[in-house]
């Protein structure tokens, strides 16, 4: 290997024969005068001097390259293989042309690669490019981060990336950013089960009820599973966690029953002089349903009835009760008063409010990871009131420490999600968006932490953005996205060249921790989600279950004869959970036969259905 | 560099033109018909095939085949301040072996040569009458061919030593090796014969006239005085062979049109071996790229490889001379002409 061509302090172009150049991979330049400066290798190119000559002097067709093979000479062979080479330092003058070029040995760029013992951070994969140096590596570092590649899991070659989770007191937030498919989630589960092994206490807030750690990864071999099952609760909104309605500010509440169907004006207007302080469901729902009668009723009507008589005992004092509502609300637009009531049954009908959110809050306190489902409308408002709480907590333990004043323990957390860009969207107001960008701008003061992956970087906060001092940035093809992902990382134009073709899970990961991009293809997963099963064989299992289920129900009343199958019928249908009719039977009789699960033999009078011998 | 276009260029233009198109285009010519027919009286047309692999094999019996080409590199312009540096390759389609190379320096200024050159001349010039005097730098020219020719046979000489190969592919004609390096020649044509070595040359550029030659009178007037190359254009199919009957000065030739450029090649092989001359003209075109010039593409490879580029050989001579010389004796001044 040997520096050719112009070079710049910056970069040089290496080239050989012999061997063919890896991206990403490291290199060493030998110009003792600059020091043997350590480069990286940034594109790769193979050059066949014999191929380009027939561009002037005639097209080398296939036949003659054939031929040529044939009396001995393989021209492919005669190819020069060819690497852009970026220094990791800039040079102070530029590198020697012929300069030689050799690979280093793993100590030369151990400080460069490894930050962190494994056992103190997230091992999320391997570093690429350093397949070459994997056997010198420390015992420690081999055989901790195997990978997944076409369906199979294979053994780490190369050295792990290990993230120093520590050094994100001083960079904080992480940034998970790629397209349909590249890998997000996938990495999120990897940094998740990281997480656990360290007991960092975790929200991860799951729209796409993914995040279950309980079923191991069924290709990975033993040795590297790990359980899980003490380390992490999944709570479901409204079945096992909720919010304590007497808690909610009014602000929160007008957000949950926004998420529930956005609100008009004047329905933020009547929350606003609806909700009073230490309301509870109850009171406030009662509130809002009297109004409604009241309204219906109408002050005419009521006045009458109270002064006529016509009303008495109970029955008048709620209608003077329904007066005072008009008197207090009256000017409130009806049709905005049963809007509200609407949407406040929504969200009960969701379970919202039968639950609280103490299980979560115990699950942090013993350091576990807790994963909240819930569908995306529901979870963005849930999420404002879990971090708001959670966060007030934490503030408010760190607060006082510096005042040294005793109050309860509160643990640091983190917070992950996915589809960040609907919690805190640029351009508008949702409802998470200023408790986040809260977290995000001086969460590092208090040890809160957020890893926010999202498909549309473009959609996220900008002041959010700007905060994330890691990104992993998987494969982006949108080019809005591109634009964004290169001015918010430190990614240079070859590797934003390359984010289109990145194969799922490999990632560039642009952190202030390690000062430079690093490519790194993100390790097999320990567990897998319980849904990874593919909708279609999904669909053929389901009907194979149902097969199955008939099958079993009929086969001790085999034979069946089709011009008796009342006599059968009663049996079958004890045995099933469904009725069936005599025509649905035959039917699916006739379906069984098809498939080959038993036999339908035709005599002069109908059909016998038989078993199989 | 501004060409002044005057109405006296133009005119010899045109000129010169009209007088090329009345010789080549007028058809008070021969039609390709009746040329193939005059000519099919002293050889023979061949349609070739691009062989299979099974028909390679048989051939070469798994010995490799060499490629032989040189090449010359001139510092300096005008006699005798100038220095060549000569080189011969010859490569073997074994990628394991590196090839055989062989060096020599030509210059006028160097007394050795010098000497040789002067020598010659006035052999040349006791014999000769007056106008057909030949000068020194004509004189240094063929020396300099000479020596290339001998280089190239020696390191053929080598391949067959060294390698064992079933052909030798030389660039340019055998007649050319046979007048130039005659010593050399006849050794390696001995060996060849014995060890069983194909030699052929390939001719890009044909310069001879055996055909006009040969067919004389029956010519049209016109067309008496032509080269080879000029009656040859456009006559042949492409993969179709025009083999001489009979071998002159010991070597079997014919014309091959080897790609879609309706110009010929030629290839000539040793009368000895010309039993075979189907076999190895249909090996140098299945060699040959159809959109190509005609050449085996294994020629274009030794050619690239054996080409020293001129800067390459100004840093040769910048290391190994020293500076205040290389000034005085092969400064050309046009080079430090700014144009
Ligand atoms: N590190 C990895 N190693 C091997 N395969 C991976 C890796 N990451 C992702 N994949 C493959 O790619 C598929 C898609 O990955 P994933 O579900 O993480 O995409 P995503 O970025 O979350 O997409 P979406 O935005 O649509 O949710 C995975 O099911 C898996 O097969
Ligand atoms: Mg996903």
């Amino acid at each position: 290997m040997q520096v050719v061509g112009l070079t710049t302090q910056q970069e040089v172009y290496v080239a050989s024969k012999e061997r063919k150049f890896r991206i990403n991979e490291m290199l060493k330049i030998v110009d003792e005068s600059l020091g043997t400066p350590l480069g990286e290798v940034v594109e790769t190119q193979a050059y066949n001097r014999y191929i380009p000559l027939s561009i002037d002097k005639g097209f080398v067709d296939k036949g003659v390259i054939a031929s040529l093979q044939s009396i001995g000479y393989n021209i492919s062979e005669d190819e020069i293989n060819i690497a852009k080479v970026r220094l990791l330092k800039e040079a102070p003058y530029p590198i020697k042309t012929g300069s030689n070029v050799v690979s280093p040995e793993f100590s030369e760029v151990k400080s460069l690669l490894v930050k962190e013992r494994p056992e103190d951070g997230l091992v999320l994969g391997v570093i690429k490019g350093t397949e070459e140096m994997g056997q010198e590596m420390d015992e420690e570092l081999k055989d901790i981060a195997p990978l997944f590649e076409d369906e199979e899991v294979i053994p780490q070659i190369g050295v792990p990336f290990n993230f120093k989770v520590k050094a994100m007191h001083q960079y904080p937030h992480i940034g998970i950013i790629g397209g349909s498919g590249s890998g997000k989630s996938f990495g999120m589960r990897v940094i998740l089960e990281e997480l656990m092994k360290l007991r960092v206490p975790t929200i991860v807030f799951d729209p796409h009820f993914e995040m279950d750690f309980s079923t191991k990864f069924e290709k990975l071999a033993d040795k590297y599973a790990n359980d899980f099952s003490n380390d992490f609760e999944v709570y479901q909104i409204g079945q096992t966690v909720g919010v304590n309605f007497s808690d909610l500010s009014t602000k929160d509440l007008s957000d949950l029953l926004a998420a529930a169907s956005s609100l008009s004006d004047s329905m933020i207007n009547a929350v606003q002089s609806l909700h009073h302080k230490r309301d509870s469901l109850l009171s406030f729902k009662g509130r809002l349903e009297d109004l409604q009668k009241a309204q219906e009723l109408g002050r005419k009507r009521l006045e009458r009835d109270v002064k006529s008589g016509a009303v008495e005992g109970d029955l008048k004092e709620e209608y003077q009760m329904y007066l005072e509502l008009l008197d207090a609300y009256g000017n409130l637009p009806p049709s905005s008063v049963s809007g509200l009531i609407w949407r406040l049954n929504r969200l009960e009908r969701e379970g919202l409010f039968s639950h609280s959110i103490d299980q979560i809050e115990v699950g942090i306190k013993e350091r576990k990871l807790v994963v909240i489902q819930g569908p995306i409308w529901l979870l963005q408002v849930f999420a404002t009131y879990v971090l708001g709480t959670l966060y007030r907590k934490r503030r408010d333990y760190k607060d006082a420490q510096y005042r040294q004043q005793e109050v309860d323990y509160f643990p640091p957390f983190v917070i992950a999600t996915d589809e960040a860009h609907n919690f805190a969207p640029k351009g508008y107001d949702a409802p998470a968006n200023k408790v986040i960008k809260e977290i995000a701008q001086e969460g590092r003061k208090y040890g809160t932490f957020l890893i926010l992956a999202t498909q549309r970087p473009t959609l996220l906060d900008e002041t959010v953005t700007a905060q994330l001092n890691t990104k992993f940035v998987f494969r982006t093809v949108r080019a809005s996205d591109i634009e964004t992902i290169k001015q918010e990382t430190d990614l240079t134009a070859e590797e934003a060249k390359r984010l289109p073709y990145l194969r799922s899970g490999d990632t560039f990961v642009s952190s202030a921790i390690f000062g430079r991009t690093l490519a790194v293809r993100i390790r097999a997963s320990k567990t897998e989600s319980p849904h990874t099963e593919n909708p279609f064989e999904e669909l053929n299992n389901h009907s194979e279950a149902e097969d199955d289920k008939l099958y079993q129900a009929i086969v001790n009343s085999l034979p069946i004869d089709s011009n008796d199958m009342m006599s059968k019928l009663e049996e079958i249908n004890d045995r099933l959970d469904v009725v069936l009719e005599r025509n649905i039977l035959a039917d699916k009789l006739d379906d069984l036969a098809e498939k080959g699960k038993i036999v339908a033999r035709k005599s002069i009078f109908g059909k016998i259905y038989e078993e199989i011998e | 560099m501004k060409m002044l276009l005057t109405e006296d260029l133009k005119f010899l233009l045109k000129d010169c033109n009209d007088k090329l198109k009345e010789k080549y285009e007028n058809q008070s010519n021969l039609g390709k018909k009746d040329l193939r027919r005059l000519i099919s009286k002293m050889a023979e047309f061949i349609s070739l095939n691009r062989m299979k692999k099974v028909e390679i094999d048989k051939l070469i019996k798994g010995r490799p085949i060499i490629g032989v080409d040189g090449s010359v590199n001139k510092q300096g312009k005008v006699y005798p301040h100038y220095i060549e540096l000569l080189q011969a390759l010859a490569k073997s389609t074994d990628r394991s072996q590196s090839g055989i190379v062989r060096h020599d320096i030509f210059s006028p200024m160097i007394e050795k040569d010098k000497q040789n050159i002067l020598k010659k001349v006035s052999i040349a010039n006791n014999k000769v009458d007056e106008d057909s005097k030949v000068y020194a730098q004509e004189v240094a020219g063929k020396i300099r061919s000479s020596l290339l020719a001998s280089l190239e046979v020696l390191v053929a000489y080598d391949s067959i030593l060294k390698w064992n190969p079933s052909l030798i592919m030389m660039d340019g004609s055998l007649a050319r090796y046979k007048i130039q390096a005659e010593e050399e020649w006849e050794e390696l044509v001995e060996l060849a014969l014995k060890r069983e070595v194909l030699i052929v040359g390939v001719i890009e550029e044909i310069g001879t006239h055996d055909l006009s030659l040969a067919l004389g009178d029956d010519l049209p007037n016109k067309m008496v005085d032509m080269y080879d190359r000029e009656l040859m254009f456009g006559l042949l199919e492409i993969g179709e062979m025009m083999l001489f009957a009979d071998p002159k000065d010991q070597l079997k030739k014919a014309f091959v049109r080897s790609s879609r450029d309706p110009g010929v090649i030629g290839i000539d092989l040793l009368k000895e071996q010309s039993s075979v001359i189907k076999d190895v003209a249909s090996l140098v075109y299945s060699l040959t790229p159809e959109a190509g010039r005609g050449i085996p593409i294994w020629l274009d490879i030794v050619d690239e490889e054996v080409r020293i580029s001129n800067k390459m050989m100004e840093m040769i001579i910048d290391n190994y001379l020293d500076p205040t010389l290389k000034q005085r004796l092969f400064h050309s001044k046009r080079a430090d002409r700014v144009y």
